[in-house]
């Protein structure tokens, strides 16, 4: 049994439990609105005209979808409108009476009248979205409804500032809980990882530190007050405080500014998308011109990302290697007879080198993607370089070693003879792989089968 | 530091100079000290934010505090109003490097201020706005904020009119027409901040309502920097496909200048004139299925090689067919080979079957590639090949198309050729064993397709 198949082994079980949460999640989810909208039925809807402005505020803001690069998807203004029904307080000095239950339902019924114009289209949600979307608002009632209504929250309301620094401790709760749940559902990932991820999403909206440029990583790690959750929390709060001050009226106006973030995240999402197939068809380029197998840039900007995630990198370190791994061949373009089946494995490493210089030149010039430049001129260097120098950078390690998987894969066109394959590259006496990048190479295909 | 003109002179010397004494003798009585101190704070804390990460939005970072600044005008007296209102404006523009403008800006704000605050006062505003004042309290403050929107406007044009010498009437159309939809409606976005102000909220209110806004635009800027960074992937596909064939080096870049040249004379939309240029910049990327053997041949073409070569349009289609951004750029790329009669290729297309990008592209690429020097011949001038254009204008080109091109070139000109042919190939090598001798100039390679 090799090193990588016997590290796996304790995994399994956990992986199997990962697909448990995901199933809670949806449980869970179908139990609330099952409850909510049998008790709601039973007792008929308390104070109608409140549920019918808010619930079709949620449908509107669920039409109006936006998906998030990562296949994240929110709705704003659904999302707010759900916060501000959970946490409506006496509207214009009439005690508002509906409960937790109601709340649910009416989100419920909302999210599905919001979602039949996506399903028309052919595109219905995911059920964990509706789920998680159930699961936030119940949970933002559940903190909120009992205390307003058995008048706890009296003293707090007479004072401005406490009842503000309650509010904002509600939404932070329940973005909390929503990035738990989130996390549960977001099966292909470990437990820990996702559920960091949610967190930075929902701190830095996009994670704006997936993008990259001259100053990617300044305004990755100050993203903190620009996230998409950030606005969905002070919109919710912002519309049920005003619904509350100055009346349902107000309930159009205050989405405005929901509205306008919808606005902006989806020409920001097409954006990325429009980039990001412009990245695929430049990876295309050297199998187009006869030097690389079909989907070789692909699958090693596939496999390449997944050890990535393997090793822990982080999104903006994630987006940069994958954008690396699929451009690495950029550079056979400048040679004038293509080197046979675009295989660089079997070229003098000098020749290897010089690729990857001439593809790095190429990509510096856009003048905007430079370090990813950086990795694919260093894809080619040796893990130890026998003069005891550091070692390249890890994206760079990534891809030589992924590379020379896929293109020895190909040479022997044998997809059983990983073994050998792997046997190869653990034994390179010349130090030219990365031993960890290897082994976690190892496990991600083991884990993928 | 620039020097500047007598007039900006003046003009910045009597706003910078007369704003202090304006800030003390403008009127302070009646001022809240608690929301003095909260809209101070929340002046200095949004200028921070909207310097670090709205720059280049709404015009300048600034522009991001205009809500805050009307929601001052209502909340206050004008002294004070003002006085918390420069700083923070100073602070958003901190990181734009000319000094002056920056200083004399945030000065501009003093009068318009004072204006606005007048206004509203003589039109019975209250400094309590309540939800009982609303459909009567609008219209102060609809006209508080005009005011604010058109002197603030008008010394900005004023003084961009004198640093830098521009008639006064388009720099008025641009600073009014550019700057209406965010200033106009920050009005009652300020509105609504000041009555939920009163409300018990005080301070909370105006972070609600900043908040998602300043979310808004920080995706606003991330979209325009996005679109820098794919505008910089396109580019390197470009130079990707011209690191294999030296001739096309530049030549991608100005068949689609060309192309757009073309384009606006024929008064086409702005959204396709984008696309028409991506699918110039774009047209030949199928040469790079091209052997190098058969792109870089001396002599003539066999038949076989001339198959490869006409293949290129249709790989360069499959090539980009990803690309949902390009739209009828597809079409172009596809069939910038064709001919008016028929006899090009890929499809044989004629006449006004032929996609329109296509038949623009097929002028502007002929007309670079005769402007363009070979290592066999020099580049004719540019009414050289306009005279040859015209000659085949008919049978080969669109002789609308044509026509446009040299209307277009006798307003505009066109850079005489410099010798391009080979240029910056000390950058990326030449690929080995090519000779450069170019030997399938465009016209010779679509009079090879013709016949």
């Amino acid at each position: 049994m090799t090193a990588s198949e016997a590290r796996c082994e304790p995994g399994a079980p956990a992986t199997r439990l990962r697909a448990y949460t995901a199933t809670v999640v949806l449980v869970l989810g179908a139990l609330a609105a099952v409850a909510a909208v049998a008790a709601t039925a039973a007792r008929g809807v308390v104070q109608p005209s409140y549920a019918l402005v808010f619930g079709a505020v949620i449908a509107v803001g669920e039409t109006a979808r936006v998906t998030l690069p990562g296949n994240r998807q929110t709705a704003p203004l659904g999302a707010a409108g759900a916060l501000a029904y959970a946490l409506l307080p006496d509207v214009h000095g009439t005690v508002s009476r509906h409960g937790v239950l109601q709340v649910v339902a009416v989100v419920g019924v909302a999210l599905l009248a919001g979602t039949l114009p996506h399903v028309v289209r052919g595109r219905a949600p995911e059920p964990a979205y509706v789920a998680r979307r159930l699961l936030a608002a119940g949970f933002a009632a559940t903190l909120f409804r009992p205390l307003y209504a058995g008048g706890g929250l009296d003293p707090v309301m007479a004072r401005g500032w406490a009842y503000g620094t309650f509010l904002v401790l509600v939404v932070l709760l329940t973005s909390l809980c929503d990035a738990v749940v989130a996390a549960m559902a977001r099966v292909e990932r470990p437990f820990r990882a996702a559920l960091l991820a949610e967190l930075r999403a929902l701190c830095a909206g996009l994670s704006p530190a997936e993008r990259f440029g001259p100053d990617g990583e300044d305004t990755g790690r100050a993203g903190g007050l620009t996230g998409i959750g950030t606005a969905v929390g002070a919109s919710g709060m912002l519309i049920a405080l005003s619904a509350g001050a100055l009346g349902l009226w107000t309930v159009p106006v205050f989405c405005l500014p929901s509205l306008l973030v919808l606005l902006s995240f989806r020409r920001y999402a097409a954006t990325r998308l429009v980039h990001r197939q412009t990245v695929d068809a430049l990876s295309r380029l050297p199998e187009a011109a006869g030097c690389g197998s079909p989907g070789h840039a692909a699958r090693v900007g596939d496999l390449a990302h997944a050890v990535g995630v393997d090793l822990g990198l982080g999104e903006v370190e994630l987006r940069e290697l994958r954008y690396a791994a699929k451009m690495h061949d950029i550079g056979q373009l400048a040679l004038a007879e293509p080197v046979p089946g675009g295989i660089t494995l079997e070229l003098p490493e000098a020749e290897q080198r010089r690729i990857a210089r001439l593809g790095a030149e190429v990509i510096r010039e856009s003048g905007v993607l430079d370090r990813v430049a950086g990795i694919v001129a260093a894809q080619a260097d040796p893990y130890r370089d026998g003069r005891g120098g550091p070692p390249p950078p890890l994206a760079g390690r990534i891809i030589k070693v992924v590379n020379a998987y896929d293109d020895l894969i190909t040479l022997t066109e044998d997809p059983r003879s990983r073994r050998e394959v792997f046997a190869r590259l653990r034994a390179d006496a010349a130090g030219a792989y990365d031993p960890r990048v290897v082994e976690a190479l190892a496990q991600v295909l083991e884990r993928s089968g | 530091m620039r020097t500047l003109s007598p007039s900006a002179r003046i003009h910045a010397g009597v706003l910078v100079g007369g704003s202090v004494p304006a800030l003390i003798l403008l009127p302070w009585s009646g001022v809240d000290l608690d929301r003095l101190g909260a809209l101070a704070v929340l002046f200095i804390a949004f200028g921070v934010v909207a310097r670090a990460r709205l720059t280049g939005l709404c015009g300048a970072p600034d522009g991001a505090l205009f809500p805050l600044v009307c929601a001052a005008v209502l909340l206050l007296p004008a002294g004070p109003a003002a006085t918390i209102a420069v700083p923070g404006v100073l602070i958003a523009r901190a990181g734009t490097p000319d000094m002056v403008t920056r200083v004399v800006n945030a000065a501009h704000l003093v009068p318009a201020l004072a204006v606005a605050s007048r206004v509203y006062e003589l039109l019975h505003g209250t400094r309590y706005p309540t939800a009982s004042d609303l459909p009567a309290g609008l219209w102060p403050t609809a006209a508080a904020g005009l005011a604010l929107y058109v002197v603030s406007g008008l010394l900005d044009a004023a003084f961009r009119a004198a640093t830098q010498g521009a008639a006064r009437l388009p720099v008025l159309r641009e600073v009014f027409v550019r700057s209406a939809g965010w200033r106009l409606g920050s009005v009652p976005i300020g509105l609504m901040m000041a009555v939920l102000w009163q409300q018990r909220l005080g301070v909370f209110a105006a972070v609600l309502v900043l908040l998602p806004l300043y979310v808004a635009f920080w995706a606003f800027a991330q979209q325009v920097r996005e679109q820098a960074a794919h505008e910089a992937t396109v580019r390197t596909l470009v130079r990707a496909v011209e690191i294999k064939d030296g001739y096309t080096r530049g030549h991608s870049e100005r068949v689609a200048r060309a192309s757009v040249l073309i384009a606006r004379r024929l008064g086409m939309r702005e959204d396709r004139v984008v696309r028409l240029r991506y699918a110039g910049v774009l047209h030949d990327v199928g040469k790079l299925s091209v052997s190098t053997r058969v792109l870089t041949k001396p002599g003539r073409l066999d038949a076989e090689e001339l198959r490869e070569m006409q293949r290129h349009p249709v790989t360069g289609a499959e090539m980009v067919a990803g690309l949902t951004f390009l739209g009828e750029a597809h079409a172009g790329i596809l069939h910038h080979h064709e001919r008016m009669d028929g006899r090009g290729y890929p499809a044989g297309l004629a006449g006004a079957e032929i996609p329109e990008f296509a038949r623009v592209i097929a002028v502007a690429d002929a007309f670079d590639s005769m402007t363009s020097t070979r290592s066999y011949r020099p580049a004719r001038g540019a009414d050289a090949a306009m005279a040859e254009l015209r000659r085949c204008s008919g049978t080969q080109f669109d002789p609308r198309m044509v026509e446009a091109l040299a209307q277009a070139l006798a307003r505009h000109g066109w850079p005489e050729a410099e010798v391009r042919d080979g240029e910056g190939s000390d950058r990326v090598p030449a690929p080995r064993g090519q000779s450069r001798a170019d030997t399938h100039s465009v016209a010779r390679e679509r009079a090879g397709g013709g016949s």
